[in-house]
């Protein structure tokens, strides 16, 4: 029976406990203390600092996925001005990617052609501001293929942007941006969304060194870290199959002087021994973050980095 | 998991079922405009009032429940001392038995055995999920700015209604300039104060990007009460500043269009685990947390209503005149 039937079951079985309504008898809720208590006792099998996976999906890997914020023209006319970026944390020295695109969503689309034409008439801008409206950067976004737009007359326009070291925030801190885009029609229409990046400066970075061991019954997964600026520094990761399924979650935090430091990666024995392992695997997404305040400085995700040796995860679950 | 275990967990939760006293409701109230809420404890309580209507009231059964409002500054952003902070700080408090700025309290303490439930509101759900989700030595910020730690040991589980769990595209409208055709949502929100701009539907400012899985559930209930207007400028069903994907704090993206035959289950939710879908009401964000509407609730997918012993079918209709403060009463 999976981790997943098992809460079904239990959900099921705190149906059993009915509070009837008495005006449609046949309707009714379940005891929420019960359904809570199960939850809980679920939950319990299992350290907070390492969980079994209960879907197919990688929590860290869709957590950075960038979300596309669409706003809609006055009183929800079409067309919707969509934008979105290539990452959701910007690094230093990374140059991020903006893209944006009219969307005509659940009105009535016009054809393809008149689509096109309307969509590319459109001229696109943004600024980029800190949270107290100090503007970083302006920037134009284009369909033409240039730069960093891959494909002319896609209807997504894309711009790029660097910033300079000293826009930067201080080693171990971050900023929430709002990027304001603009996209303004020929005849002077005009559609406005709002999206937004974290500018992003950890003062703590994965050199790429793993090292797994098995301890206290626990796959540990010790992880090489480069740490600039004493701080707190928390590191998650997820362990997968070779071909990407995800199986446990695993994190921790520590308080740490600048260096070079050996971080545990703990992925618990209960949480192994109740998904379908199979004979190898590996860190499938590992990432490290300065946690010295909000928003933390977030860092890039590694994947694929480190293949656990089939006899050492053997002895995990012996 | 064993025939004897199953069996272990059955036996727990009927006896928990049938022996456990009504918890002590904790009430967080959303997002405001000044800090009056925080000033003045009136002002907070007066949150759950609509004229005569009156959700704790109603919650609490004519306040045969015990019950606590906590007051915190919703000007903050949801992370912030005077927001996840202090509410974290009250809600210890009332499991304490200390009273509120009201003179209520929760009468059995935790010490004595108490259960405790959080009901909150709009922002009141996004600064629940940054302290559930920040209990643990290993969370991104535990503890941050209060006891989470204890919180979380405490509570039993919190609900929310018409969460901000992933933020407004009602706050998008206001902080990117564009809230012309959004005039109630934008009323409601009034200006990109710090708490505004910390409820963007941008990944950068989500509590999921600084918070894990919640220590304990969180359920899940929200309007679908199009307002002309603001509604446009939202996708999807909402209440007419948050939007469905947000309420039922739904992994993807933020404005993801969803409705209550397809809002995303229990297992694509915005962490792995500990958000539990319970149903919409047609209600809007003013409704949600005054009792003044009580309307049609419809059963959603891994909603909490069953229909002859099975789960209903998402978007059927389960009740005909049912306030979500009417709901909450028949969840104890």
């Amino acid at each position: 029976m999976t981790i997943k039937t098992h809460l079904s079951t239990l959900a099921a079985l705190a149906v059993l406990a009915l509070n009837a309504l008495p005006a449609q008898a046949q309707v009714a809720v379940p005891d929420l203390a019960a359904h809570a208590a199960a939850a809980q006792a679920e939950r319990l099998r299992y350290p907070a600092w390492s969980q079994p996976v209960l879907d197919a999906s990688d929590p860290i890997r869709a957590q950075r996925i960038p979300s596309v914020i669409t706003q809609r023209g006055p009183g929800g006319e079409a067309p919707a001005l969509s934008v979105w970026n290539d990452r959701i944390a910007w690094l230093p020295g990374e140059t991020l990617v903006l893209h944006a695109r009219l969307d005509w969503l659940d009105t009535e689309r016009p054809a393809w052609q008149a689509l096109s034409a309307a969509a590319q008439a459109w001229q696109m801008q943004a600024r980029v501001e800190t949270d107290t409206g100090t503007l970083l950067g302006t920037v134009d976004y284009n369909d033409a293929g240039q730069g960093a737009d891959r494909l002319a007359g896609d209807l997504t326009h894309t711009a790029s942007l660097s910033l300079p070291a000293s826009s930067l925030p201080a080693d171990g801190q971050a900023q929430a941006l709002i990027v304001k885009v603009t996209a303004t029609a020929a005849d002077g229409t005009v559609r406005r969304a709002a999206g937004g990046v974290l500018l992003s400066n950890p003062a703590a970075r994965l050199t790429g060194d793993f090292a797994p061991v098995v301890e206290g019954g626990d796959l540990i997964i010790r992880t090489k870290a480069l740490i600039t600026t004493p701080g707190r520094v928390h590191l998650s990761g997820t362990l997968g199959s070779l071909a990407g399924t995800p199986l446990v979650t695993a994190q921790a935090a520590e308080v740490l002087k600048p260096g070079v430091h050996w971080l545990d990666l703990r992925f618990a024995g209960a949480a192994l021994a109740d998904v379908a392992l199979p004979e190898v695997v590996q860190l499938s997404t590992v990432t490290l973050r300065s946690t010295n305040g909000m928003p933390n400085a977030l860092g890039p995700v590694l994947q694929n980095v480190a293949v656990v040796p089939a006899g050492l995860l053997a002895t995990v679950l012996r | 998991m064993t025939t004897a275990r199953v069996g272990l967990l059955l036996a727990s939760m009927l006896f928990a079922a049938h022996a456990t006293a009504a918890p002590c409701l904790i009430f967080v109230h959303g997002k405001q405009t000044d800090t009056n809420t925080f000033t003045n404890w009136n002002s907070a309580r007066d949150y759950w009032r609509n004229g005569s209507d009156d959700f704790i009231r109603t919650a609490t059964k004519n306040f045969a429940t015990d019950h606590y409002v906590v007051g915190y500054n919703g000007t903050n952003p949801y992370y912030g001392p005077d927001a996840a902070g202090h509410v974290a700080s009250e809600i210890v408090d009332a499991t304490n038995g200390v009273a509120d700025g009201g003179g209520n309290r929760c009468n059995t303490t935790w010490a004595q055995g108490g259960s405790f439930w959080i009901i909150a509101h709009s922002m009141g759900g996004t600064v629940t999920d940054f302290i559930l989700g920040n209990d643990d030595p290993s969370d991104p910020n535990h503890n941050y700015n209060g006891p989470y730690d204890t919180v979380a040991s405490r509570v039993t589980l919190a609900i929310t209604t018409g969460g901000a769990h992933r933020g407004s595209e009602g706050a998008d409208a206001v902080c990117g300039d564009s809230s012309g055709g959004c005039n109630w949502a934008a009323q409601w929100i009034q200006d990109c104060d710090t708490a505004t701009y910390w409820l963007r539907s941008d990944d950068a400012v989500q509590v999921r990007t600084y918070a894990s899985a919640p220590a304990k559930n969180i359920y899940l209930t929200g309007g679908y009460e199009a307002i002309f207007g603001a509604s446009a400028c939202l996708s999807g069903e909402d209440d007419g500043v948050v939007q469905y994907a947000s309420i039922f704090a739904c992994g993807g993206s933020a404005g993801t269009s969803y409705d209550n035959g397809d809002v995303c289950g229990n297992s694509a939710k915005q962490e792995a685990s500990g958000f539990v879908n319970l149903d919409g009401a047609h209600e809007n964000h003013s409704d949600e947390r005054d009792d003044s509407d009580a309307d049609t609730r419809r059963a959603i997918p891994d909603g909490i209503w069953t229909c002859g012993g099975g789960a209903c079918a998402p978007n059927t209709s389960v009740q005909s005149s049912m306030s979500t403060a009417e709901f909450v009463s028949i969840l104890y």
